[in-house]
């Protein structure tokens, strides 16, 4: 006989419930993937587009970008409704936060492309050195490359490929050491005016930005598998500089550089 | 001990933002005083506090997620959250955009030496702080209204012509270094701005629910 005083525990919920919630956390993967891999097509087409100072591309990929929105938009709309109406939890739940965070990466990368197409219709009829056109089809494609890695760690779930990343940007960062060099000398050899060279600069920076936001990617991949807040690095060095401080009463050493 | 009731929480949670949002503050404070006057030693001090804010981000998106977890808040209270987990990221990238320009503390003098781009510098990051103020204030308040001070433009798209013009009239050996570096730290401003504006829409959604201000949020 069943004790009155003994909590009834909520029964399991039906298996095509649970069926359905699951479908859904597939359907949020498949999505944020597809943006992805929309947001990944960008690239190329916009370094050919400012390589090849093709205007009316330029243009059609700057208006392609409100797709890109609206699908954030919608992705970021629908993790909030099954945080409210599914309420996972551990793993399940990191899933969700995570895609919340993809989704701003993503969207961003996408964002500075554009500013690589109006970077590119600034620059129309300026000429390149081959130096320069070189770099930015090199920091394109390792561009390209850590994008897609980070989608690849992500849909595998692989925290060794997304804990790889931050060395695979090093590349990337030394791209963008090459291309203010480039710069500057071609700037001083007459080759280009000095509005280019701002432009170039900041071309540079943009593709350096990209591969910022697949670390990141990258980062929350590893909090989605293992729990661990990439953020736990910012205060481990704070607790260690804290505590070395108060040993030795040095100075602290600024932190890395940190970006938009 | 009784447990602190979830409203209790969600307004310790709204002040904490608004303690970080203070910091951040300073930061930007600290970046304009940077630009305007090259000096080191604020230099140092910018870069010192952004350890204080990265804690604080930690602390508060941990908290953000195990409330989400614990509670499965709906609604208000669901936006309030996940809206707190958004501004956070927002904040602690100001933080580190007001640290790139305390890094180009190197290059002041050379921007500096050049007065009409400087000028235009340096009302930009008026702007930008005055942006960054009267969001501070809507979101310790939890209000829309501070914000209808913020001019509906965007802080480059007003700079961005005269500055370029003036660096385009620079000559000499120097001429891109200067160019490169006063574009990065009027970039920096500006990103400042657009995270700015995104704390902006964000509190308006959470004032109003209405999913609009999402999506504005998105496409700027």
């Amino acid at each position: 006989m069943t004790d009155p005083n003994v909590p009834v525990p909520d029964p399991a919920p039906p298996a095509e419930v649970r069926v359905a919630y699951h479908r859904e956390l597939e359907d949020l993967n498949t999505r944020i993937l597809q943006l992805g891999a929309m947001v990944c097509e960008t690239i190329p087409r916009g370094t050919e587009v400012l390589l090849g100072g093709d205007l009316q591309r330029a243009r059609e990929l700057i208006e392609s970008d409100d797709e890109i929105d609206q699908l954030a938009l919608q992705i970021e709309e629908d993790s909030f409704s099954i945080l409210a109406r599914q309420s996972p939890m551990a793993s399940d739940l990191r899933q969700v936060v995570t895609v919340t965070k993809l989704v701003a990466e993503l969207e961003r990368s996408a964002d500075l492309m554009i500013n690589v197409c109006k970077a590119a219709r600034r620059m129309y009829g300026s000429p390149m050195s081959p130096r320069i056109r070189g770099v930015i089809t090199n920091m394109s494609n390792q561009a390209n490359k850590l994008l897609r890695l980070s989608l690849d760690a992500f849909a595998d779930a692989d925290v060794a490929l997304a804990t790889a990343l931050d060395d695979v940007d090093d590349t990337l960062d030394q791209l963008n050491r090459d291309m203010v060099a480039a710069i500057f000398e071609a700037h001083a050899e007459e080759e280009i005016d000095l509005a280019a060279a701002v432009q170039l600069a900041l071309v540079a920076r943009y593709y350096e930005r990209i591969g910022d936001h697949a670390v990141n990617i990258g980062e929350r991949v590893t909090y989605m598998v293992t729990g661990w807040l990439p953020e736990n690095t910012g205060a481990l060095r704070a607790q260690n500089r804290a505590e070395a401080i108060i040993e030795s009463g040095d100075v602290v050493t600024p932190p890395p550089d940190g970006d938009d | 001990m009784p447990r602190e009731s979830f409203a209790d929480e969600l307004d310790s949670l709204r002040l904490q933002v608004e303690v970080m949002t203070i910091m951040v503050k300073e930061a930007v404070h600290r970046a304009r005083a940077v630009l305007a006057t090259g000096d080191p030693e604020v230099a140092r001090q910018l870069i010192e506090a952004d350890n204080a804010i990265d804690e604080m981000q930690i602390s508060l998106t941990e908290l953000c997620y195990q409330m989400l977890a614990r509670e499965a808040p709906v609604a208000a209270d669901l936006r309030l959250v996940v809206s707190v987990i958004r501004v956070l990221h927002e904040l602690e990238r100001i933080g580190d955009l007001a640290i790139r320009v305390a890094k180009a503390v190197d290059d002041q003098p050379l921007v500096a030496a050049h007065p009409a781009p400087f000028e235009v510098l340096i009302q930009l990051a008026d702007n930008v702080v005055e942006r960054f103020e009267a969001v501070e204030q809507g979101w310790s308040t939890f209000s829309i209204e501070p914000l209808d001070q913020l001019a509906e433009t965007d802080p480059l798209a007003q700079f961005a012509g005269p500055l370029v013009n003036h660096l385009l009239e620079l000559r000499g050996p120097d001429a891109a270094r200067v160019a490169i570096a006063a574009m990065a730290i009027g970039r920096s401003f500006d990103r400042i701005g657009d995270h700015t504006q995104i704390m902006a829409f964000r509190l308006r959604y959470l004032v109003t629910g209405d999913p609009a201000h999402l999506a504005d949020e998105v496409s700027w």
